[in-house]
């Protein structure tokens, strides 16, 4: 092999002086791209590190502050009738005289309605993913994928506003619901904007798995559901996993859907048919209104740095699995 | 297993959670946190309590408005201008006063116990083009605006006289409450077909975000349908070096909004804070299920 | 034990057939209540006047301009930066190097980062840090970029559907066949000559798939734009980098929730989903037949 410091041939490959300075830009892009993704870190976080440093910060708010109820002897804290109630004593409430700033009502609901969201969307996903990829006569195919990516390309504000105006109103008549913008709703909406994902993903595991596989299935006298079933979707296992693992990144961070169809009320409980407050929605709320530098705005850079943390890890998570999976069927 | 699980708890407070027919609850809607709807409820009703956990917050009057005339279990506040679909409870002070409908004559005349001014804001005395603008809305032209959008006017004595003069072409922001957003669109409107050479961009957001732009430097005006708190005025001369400027243009009624089917039809202030501190739960406790 | 087993296929088979179903009914439901609310107020007097101030009439010109305007800046910024990230890494980097798998990692979670975390990140890059430090040394200290205007927020929305650019562009560059490459070299082509005379024009159409999905992206966010540059109501067209502006997808939102007369707004409201999905679907569509070209011509060779 001839050296390419000092072989004519190659020397020329390398390129003139301003071809250099070219391929130098070309490559500078590729690290912004990678400049990006720490900057949006290092900007969001660097907002957030007074809530841990500030001293002034912490007359009003403190991480411990955050995650600790209040006294039971908090006017708060009692309920109509005078006594301490748990789910009381966790107020999210930024405002005037005396702010409080309890984030566990606000991650119940996050988790509340990211659970909602996934018991509708992967199912139904999932189980499309498997009938278009292993039943479904090419047609259904054909007619199925596009639908998905019409779905994928709904905007989210779009399906908050169909949450909004249809679908709280037809679930509250259909299922005497007390409140008609809660977790359900919300739930359904951004299991809509999920489906997309986890199908897509899935349809990919699925296919990828090698038509040798339901061959030698069907020869040893199999018929189509339990090819599916035990040789199929064992094999991309790790491909849905990390399906639903990306949905629920997506539904974790998504605001849109969430600030127009939650209600937007940090109430603590579990009832997925009350309204309940998210992270993102919090953030798309409050800000506006958060003085440049106050408590309140390091709170919610704090909250914007935590949802990016999450995400990123369940992003990491996902694609690592789905880079398994092509591992583990070309091998 | 664990997804069973948690599908089983979810299952079971559902159905411990919402009773069939439970048409006594009371549903409260409100304002987010940076409405100054939202700050003078707290504090001229509730007394600086908190509001209970389960107040539904929504992100414009409007939409508490569509809310609650689509449930009839449902109680909201907001500007009486939005009041179209639904009723307007009239308002007792206390046990004993007389219940006062939201009407002109009694939020000018200042017997209905929660009315309001709306304001504008400026860092320091408005010049030039905004001083024009800001004239031009408390005169008797502008102030007719506040009729066609629901509004009040000031009463004949507050209002200003018609600026002088033609304002030099200028770029004005006013940014704040989402309350006063569709009167100061309507006086934007009107006041560049006057003078087409001025271009004012209007946005919501709340009050407390009209209020906090001005303090970040981000808008020329800001509208507020609340006073500014001392602290906020202090915080204004720290950063940007004046005291901020307070201007009343228009007046305006808090209404509270319950479905045209709801058979209640005054409420006294106490009872108001009883339901949006969370400590008054069933409609029967005011006098009558909401059917 | 056949027969239940026949049962149990076809119970199976049932389901997952019907989450296809239910799927194509949900698309349905949602297209065909704007459709059919939306179309009666849809007319050019719409798509070409201003709104009313309370919005109860008028039309939605400067919201379709502004989102215009907005998608125009951030294509001008993203199809660059990501054909030139995706030259790079398909031409130029040596394929296991760690710079690769770093910028591919970063460029997988960058897609994943959320959109309302995006809007933090341009509210604190490029409205305070970058703006104000415009205005401190070009404008004395004068509020012209340190506030939320269309250049921000059109830089936003480019870092965001950065991750689009760059995937369609790969896409295409990688239909290129090998062949076409080593022929140049082996006339004594540079890399710069290959990828620029050679490759660049195959990949055309990549390209145009990727800019067209960045915008049918960019159109329909809006949690990015709510503090870098989306106005309520604003008669006069952005002008100018530091103007505010009017945003299709952020009007729907402020008409769904602030608009003082809901039912008065409804029509409005709808027209204006509609016109925005019109829109979204509209570039959606042309992208996807670039892209079935040019994955024909992969197959093929």
């Amino acid at each position: 092999m001839a050296d390419p410091r000092i072989d004519p041939l190659l020397l020329r490959a390398r390129g003139r002086p301003w071809e250099k300075a070219i391929e130098f830009s070309i490559r500078s892009s590729a690290v912004i791209v990678i400049a990006a993704l720490v900057l949006i870190f290092v900007f969001v976080a660097k907002e957030a590190i007074p809530l841990l440093t500030s001293a002034e910060v912490h007359r009003e708010v403190t991480i411990p502050s955050m995650i600790a109820p209040l006294p039971e002897d908090h006017a708060s804290s009692l309920n109509s009738e005078g006594r301490p109630e748990f789910s009381l004593r966790f107020p999210w409430q930024p405002g005037p005289p005396e702010p409080k700033y309890k984030l566990l009502p606000l991650l119940v609901g996050t988790l509340k309605v990211t659970f909602v969201a996934l018991l509708f969307a992967l199912p139904v996903a999932i189980g499309a993913a498997i009938f278009t990829s292993e039943f479904a006569p090419q047609v259904a195919r054909e007619l199925i994928k596009p639908a998905v990516e019409l779905l994928a390309g709904i905007p989210s504000v779009v399906i908050g506003f169909f949450a909004l105006m249809v679908l709280a109103t037809w679930l509250q008549k259909s299922f005497a619901i007390t409140y008609r913008l809660n977790a359900v709703t919300a739930g359904i909406g951004l299991g809509l904007a999920v489906i997309p994902i986890v199908y897509t993903v899935a349809e990919d595991a699925l296919s990828a798995v090698p038509q040798s596989f339901r061959d030698g299935s069907s020869a040893l006298g199999a018929n189509r559901w339990q090819t599916a079933w035990r040789v199929v979707l064992p094999a991309a296992t790790p491909g849905v996993f990390a399906a639903c693992v990306l949905g629920a990144g997506r539904a974790i961070g998504e605001t849109m859907i969430v600030l127009m169809s939650s209600g937007n009320s940090a109430t603590l409980s579990l009832d997925p048919t009350r309204s309940f407050r998210s992270f993102s929605a919090t953030i798309a709320a409050e800000l506006g209104e958060a003085p440049h530098g106050s408590p309140h705005y390091h709170v919610l850079f704090f909250i914007g740095a935590f949802l990016f943390v999450i995400t990123f890890l369940l992003n990491l998570a996902g694609h690592w699995y789905v880079n398994r999976l092509r591992k583990k069927l070309k091998g | 297993m664990k997804l069973l699980g948690m599908t089983a708890v979810m299952v079971l407070a559902t159905v411990t959670g919402c009773t069939p027919a439970d048409t006594d609850t009371i549903v409260c809607y409100g304002r987010e946190n940076n409405s100054g709807t939202y700050m003078y409820f707290k504090e001229h009703v509730l007394g600086n309590a908190d509001f209970g956990p389960m107040v539904q917050t929504l992100p414009g009057t409007a939409q508490v408005i569509n809310a609650v005339s689509q449930d009839r279990r449902s109680i909201g506040y907001g500007g009486i201008a939005y009041a179209k679909g639904v009723r307007a409870l009239a308002v007792k002070k206390d046990a004993a006063s007389p219940a006062i409908e939201p009407t002109q004559e009694a939020v000018v005349k200042g017997t209905y116990p929660i009315s309001r001014y709306l304001y504008f804001y400026t860092i320091g005395e408005p010049e030039g083009t905004m001083k024009h603008f800001i004239e031009w809305v408390r005169s008797p032209e502008g102030q007719k605006v506040c009729a066609d959008v629901g509004y009040f006017a000031l009463p004949e004595p507050q209002q200003g006289k018609a600026p002088a003069g033609t304002p030099a072409k200028e770029t004005i922001t006013m940014k704040g409450s989402d309350t006063m957003v569709i009167l100061g669109a309507k006086w934007v409107e009107r006041y560049m077909q006057n003078n087409p050479d001025v271009k004012i961009g209007i946005t919501g957001g709340g009050s407390g975000t009209g209020i906090k732009a001005l303090m970040d430097g981000e808008t020329h005006i800001c509208q507020s349908s609340r006073p500014m708190k001392p602290k906020e005025k202090e915080e204004i001369k720290a950063k940007r070096g004046k005291e901020p400027v307070e201007i009343a243009v228009a007046l305006d009624g808090l209404a509270i909004f319950v479905h045209e089917a709801n058979p209640i039809r005054e409420i006294s202030l106490e009872q108001l804070k009883g339901i949006y501190a969370g400590k008054t739960a069933k409609w029967s406790a005011l006098g009558g299920p909401a059917h | 034990m056949a027969r239940w087993i026949k049962v149990v296929a076809a119970l199976f088979t049932g389901l997952t057939g019907l989450s296809c179903l239910l799927i194509l009914a949900m698309v349905a439901i949602i297209l065909g209540n704007i459709a059919i609310h939306g179309w009666p107020s849809l007319s050019w007097t719409f798509l070409s006047t201003a709104p009313s101030a309370d919005l109860g009439g008028g039309g939605v010109f400067p919201a379709i301009f502004g989102t215009v305007a907005l998608v125009l800046l951030m294509t001008v910024a993203v199809v660059p930066l990501g054909v030139a990230s995706a030259v790079y890494l398909h031409e130029y980097a040596p394929q296991d190097s760690r710079i690769v798998a770093l910028v591919r990692l970063a460029l997988q979670n960058l897609a994943g980062v959320p959109a309302i975390v995006f809007g933090l990140f341009g509210l604190g890059l490029f409205v305070r840090f970058a703006g104000g430090g415009i205005d401190a040394i070009f404008f004395r200290g004068q509020l012209t970029f340190g506030q939320p205007c269309i250049l921000w927020a059109s830089l936003t929305l480019a870092i965001l559907t950065l991750p689009t650019v760059v995937v369609a562009t790969e896409e295409a560059l990688r239909a290129v066949p090998r062949s076409y490459r080593e022929a140049a070299y082996a006339m004594g082509a540079t890399r710069w000559q290959v990828t620029w005379r050679v490759v660049l024009p195959q990949s055309v159409g990549g390209m145009l798939t990727g800019a067209i999905l960045a915008v049918s992206r960019g159109a329909g966010e809006v949690a990015p734009i709510l503090f870098t540059g989306a106005a309520y109501y604003l008669r006069d067209l952005p002008t100018k980098l530091n103007d505010q502006f009017m945003e299709l997808g952020y009007h729907v939102f402020v008409l769904t929730t602030q608009a003082p007369n809901v039912e008065k707004t409804k029509p409005i409201l709808y027209s204006t989903v509609l016109v925005l999905l019109l829109v979204t679907f509209a570039l959606n569509f042309v992208a996807v037949l670039i892209r079935s070209r040019i994955r024909r011509r992969l197959r093929t060779t």
